[in-house]
């Protein structure tokens, strides 16, 4: 029998029972039916491979499942007396279950994508021109991703010694990296960095080391743009922890399968370098872990810094010690010697206690940061409240939501004169950092854009003085370009002007002058805004301009003295003075929410108004909710009120979400 | 010919095999005796290339490396629950051993089971455990191997069955120079069967002899003495390896020259004097008792 015969025999021999093709063609075939019935409806929102969660879980999971499937043996003693007393060489037997799991999913997986791809090319012609391209990409970001959790499955299998344990570890190295940066970073550096908002780095490191985020960002999960994701093509960095997440895992595979005993098979793990990283990783995680969550539930690190730093030490040794404690105790048998790896143990504590140890002693640092002159690209401004509505602000003060934050940081991303303005600020902002979290006014969110491309993210708590100073910033050109975006006056000839005044839009039919003309003068008033003018005064209306190309639409917030922007409106045809005060008014809804004991019902109350002294009432209060704006500068009572109003141009009704003024 | 040679084993604290030497020659049925946990197992278990020894080495027709495929080619291991595929039957265990083993003989699984009334067509997991063990004793001897590893080889056949498996076994080691290594924990199953025989204890090795020249060297006899004899001198002389007298009737076992030792008899001038046959157990009792071991203890 030649080696090629025989390992070819033994790939045959590996399909036994035929399992993996059972499971494995099956999956991928009702995958690819299931898609193909989805294109045949909509081929604009469904995506086969780039693109398509349900590939990423299908090709996580039977990586893991065909993997364990494979090598099960080496769990197996009897399997393991018949087949290792063969006249075959073990690595022959592991390899050539290797290739047999490959090839039952690289197959099936292949045929199923090509047969989506052309059967979409032939329904698509957009997507008929990347139908190659994509369908290439799809397969192998698809295999990538196999590739890691079929490796990863393997390595548990060659290093653990019975099914409880390999399932364990499998389970500790899928969640290993989220864990231990989301509950254990990201907790000490919330608690211990008073600055802190996120750390792009720690993100990286989670989209790195965890699997699940690897593949979701190998295989474009998080788009949906139809364009983006038939051009998608993963960034060379997690091609690179893809490879090494693979590579890695090969090489523990393939060291372990010809160092593994046999007759460790039923122990925890097969070697005791294996029990020893296990002991240590685990030790490390639960340690750190355990002494984050004592520091969260006390709330100790905002009080007390030194105190909760020798708390996080103390309690992270001990969870490191009883962790090893137990593991060790649960390694061995018969007569155990809790203690053999006593410098291991020691090892262990230090790093955890260093871990932990590094956020208070990194606090003042991290606190203290501004970048050196000459090394910002840019800066991102957010002020929470400012630029948002109520919901929005409440929604970031209440539930943490970084949403509107973060667009804020891309959008108002100052490099220029607002660069200069913004840094002098932010140091103004650090110089006189509050420690008093009474006086807090609002929060600022800085974001500096680097030039060799790190981003560093700060939240600075203000006070109303530091608001008020903002306005160096905020009356800035660039600022307010950001703030109140236009079009350019010379590229509106093709758009479509019209007027909103919060209860209905009115088109304008303007000729290319008189668009130029519009234009530019909103860019003079936009220049004349200062910020304390906001605290009074609402919105007349919007002027929304569309260019007809996607994604280009303005919004343009028109205050009462943006003179030239009303003159012309008023030239052009609009009343930019008319509101909802000026309409006829049929009824006004409002709800009011309040508090009530637990599991009662109740807790909003409606009122319903149509007599018209009760609308001659509550009319000059409202305001479009459209128009809130500003919830910091200029505050509304957010009651929630329903409007019902005569549009008499077409006498018929509109009915209008409203806020009122407050009184 | 397989040798061992300073062969040891641990696991993790435990020696199971310690520092154990001896050789096994072609064309014999050796047996391999010992109390649970004295070790055969594992001694199987290295000869067949499933475990590593710790030190030491195993030689097969001179091969050191018996991991290499074409020295595993020349032997099979018959654990002693061995493993089927799930609902595989007898014949497809056949193939797949064919797959493996370049000189099985498959109409001679064919041959053997219909002998035996096995239906090579029905899974083995419906088998009894005894019909499981002839199956697999079936493809062991049709293996074509040159040497059978077997555990506990008769270990669930009952007394009818295990001549005719001992019957098998004779035939195959008579048609070709085949060498089975069994290890069992019951005497009984190796003494009519078994040339040489190895004891394990605690991991080492009591003794590994060969059975005929045991028993040529050890002699038993019943004698009745005359009233007022007294053999006291008899029973403590050198020779002597044990003495039970009850009355005027003694059992002698004496290790020595059959001829010298009844000579040696006859001067105390016995009424009655007869050389009766030993039993492999006896004779392995008397020799382990004579080096010292109490080997009651050893086969229990």
């Amino acid at each position: 029998m030649t080696s090629v015969k025989c390992f070819s025999n033994w790939v045959k021999e590996a399909g036994r029972g035929h399992l993996c093709a059972f499971l494995s063609w099956g999956i991928l075939i009702i995958y690819g039916i299931t898609m193909l019935t989805r294109l045949s409806f909509d081929t604009d929102n469904t995506w086969f491979g780039i693109g398509s969660t349900e590939l990423v879980w299908i090709c996580a999971g039977l990586g893991i499942v065909l993997a364990f499937f494979e090598f099960f043996y080496l769990l197996q003693p009897k399997k393991q007396d018949l087949y290792y007393s063969l006249p075959v060489s073990k690595n022959m037997i592991f390899w050539s279950r290797y290739v047999h799991g490959l090839a039952h999913f690289l197959v099936p997986m292949a045929f199923v994508l090509a047969v989506c791809g052309i059967y979409e090319g032939s329904l698509d012609m957009q997507f008929l021109k990347a139908s190659v391209s994509y369908t290439g990409k799809s397969i192998l970001t698809a295999a990538a991703v196999f590739l890691i959790f079929y490796h990863l499955g393997a390595v548990c299998l060659t290093v653990c010694g019975n099914i409880v344990t390999a399932v364990l570890s499998c389970g500790v190295l899928l969640t290993f990296g989220d864990f231990f940066l989301q509950n254990v970073c990201d907790v000490f550096a919330c608690g211990f960095f008073r600055t802190y908002y996120r750390l792009p780095l720690v993100e990286k490191l989670l989209e790195i080391l965890s699997p699940l985020s690897l593949a979701g960002r190998l295989t474009g999960s998080r788009l949906y743009e139809k364009n983006e994701i038939l051009t998608f093509v993963p960034q060379p960095v997690f091609v690179c922890a893809a490879s090494v997440w693979i590579g890695a895992a090969l090489l523990i595979f393939a060291f372990a399968v010809r160092k593994r005993k046999t007759e460790r098979t039923g122990r925890d793990f097969v070697f005791y370098a294996a029990e020893s990283t296990a002991e240590a990783a685990l030790g490390i995680l639960v340690g750190s872990w355990f002494a984050a969550f004592l520091l969260d539930i006390s709330g100790l690190t905002r009080r007390n810094a030194l105190a909760a730093g020798i708390l996080a030490a103390v309690s992270c040794a001990a969870a490191v010690l009883a962790v090893h404690c137990l593991l060790e105790w649960k390694f061995q048998s018969g007569r155990r010697r809790i203690f053999r790896r006593k410098f291991q143990l020691a090892a262990e504590i230090l790093a955890a206690v260093c871990i932990c140890g590094a956020f208070p002693a990194g606090a003042g640092s991290f606190d203290g940061y501004f970048p050196e002159e000459g090394k910002t690209e840019a800066v991102g401004v957010s002020i929470d409240g400012l630029g948002m509505d109520y919901s929005s602000w409440q929604y970031i003060i209440h539930s943490g939501d970084t949403y509107q934050t973060d667009l804020q940081l891309t959008e108002y991303r100052l490099e220029e004169e607002g660069l200069a303005a913004a840094l002098a600020w932010i140091h103004n902002l650090q110089g006189g950092r509050m420690t008093e979290t009474e006086n807090v006014y609002t929060n600022a969110t800085i974001c500096y854009y680097m030039k060799d491309g790190s981003e560093h993210y700060r939240t600075y708590p203000m006070t109303y003085a530091d608001f008020e100073s903002f306005a160096s910033v905020y009356e800035t050109e660039e600022y307010k370009e950001k703030a109140y975006p236009a079009p350019e006056p010379d590229k509106t000839e093709n758009a479509r002007f019209a007027w909103y005044n919060g209860v209905k839009e009115t088109d304008m039919k303007l000729t290319e002058d008189e668009k130029e003309a519009l234009s530019a003068a909103y860019e003079t008033d936009r220049i004349s805004l200062k910020m304390s003018e906001l605290e009074d005064v609402l919105p007349l209306g919007f002027l929304r301009v569309d260019s007809g190309e996607q994604r280009r639409a303005w919004e343009m917030p028109v205050y009462p003295s943006f003179g030239q922007t009303r003159g012309l409106l008023a030239k052009y045809g609009v009343q930019p003075e008319k509101g909802i005060q000026d309409y006829p008014m049929i009824s006004i809804e409002m709800y009011e929410t309040y508090g009530v004991p637990a599991n009662t019902s109740g807790g909003v109350s409606w009122k319903y108004y149509d007599a018209p002294e009760d609308i001659a009432r509550w009319q000059p209060r409202l305001v479009p909710e459209y128009f809130d704006l500003q919830p910091l500068l200029c505050p509304l009572d957010y009651s929630e009120v329903k409007a019902v109003v005569e549009n008499t141009d077409t006498n018929s009704t509109l009915e209008v979400e409203c806020v009122l003024k407050s009184e | 010919m397989i040798e061992l040679k300073n062969l040891t084993k641990h696991f993790d604290r435990i020696c199971a095999v310690n520092d154990i030497s001896f050789n096994i020659p072609d064309g014999v049925m050796f047996g391999i005796l010992g109390t649970n946990g004295a070790g055969k197992t594992t001694l199987l278990r290295i000869l067949a290339g499933i475990l590593e020894a710790d030190s030491g080495t195993v030689c097969i027709d001179g091969e050191k490396k018996i991991y290499k495929r074409g020295c595993k080619e020349n032997l099979f291991f018959l654990p002693d629950e061995p493993y089927y595929f799930p609902n595989a039957t007898l014949k497809e265990m056949a193939e797949f051993y064919a797959g493996q083993y370049p000189k099985m003989d498959k109409p001679g699984v064919s041959g053997m089971a219909e002998s035996l009334e096995l239906d090579m067509h029905r899974p083995l997991r419906t088998f009894s455990k005894g019909m499981k063990r002839q199956a697999f004793l079936i493809l062991a001897l049709c293996s074509g191997t040159k040497y059978l590893l077997c555990d506990e080889v008769f270990d669930g056949l009952d007394p009818i069955v295990t001549e005719v498996m001992k019957n098998l076994f004779r035939t195959e080691m008579r048609e070709r120079r085949f060498t089975v290594v069994v290890a069992s924990h019951k005497l009984n199953d190796l003494e009519d069967i078994c040339g040489s025989i190895g004891i394990l204890h605690k991991g080492g090795l009591v003794t590994a002899r060969d059975m005929k020249e045991s028993a040529g060297e050890i002699h038993k006899y019943q004698c009745v003495f005359p009233e007022g004899a007294d053999i006291r001198p008899l029973s403590v002389r050198e020779e002597m390896v044990k003495c039970t007298v009850d009355g005027h009737f003694a059992t002698l076992v004496i290790k020595g020259e059959g001829q010298i030792a009844e000579t040696m008899i006859r001067t105390w001038n016995p009424l009655f004097l007869k050389e009766v046959p030993m039993t492999l157990e006896e004779t392995f009792i008397a020799e382990m008792e004579g080096k010292g071991y109490d080997i009651r203890k050893v086969l229990q």
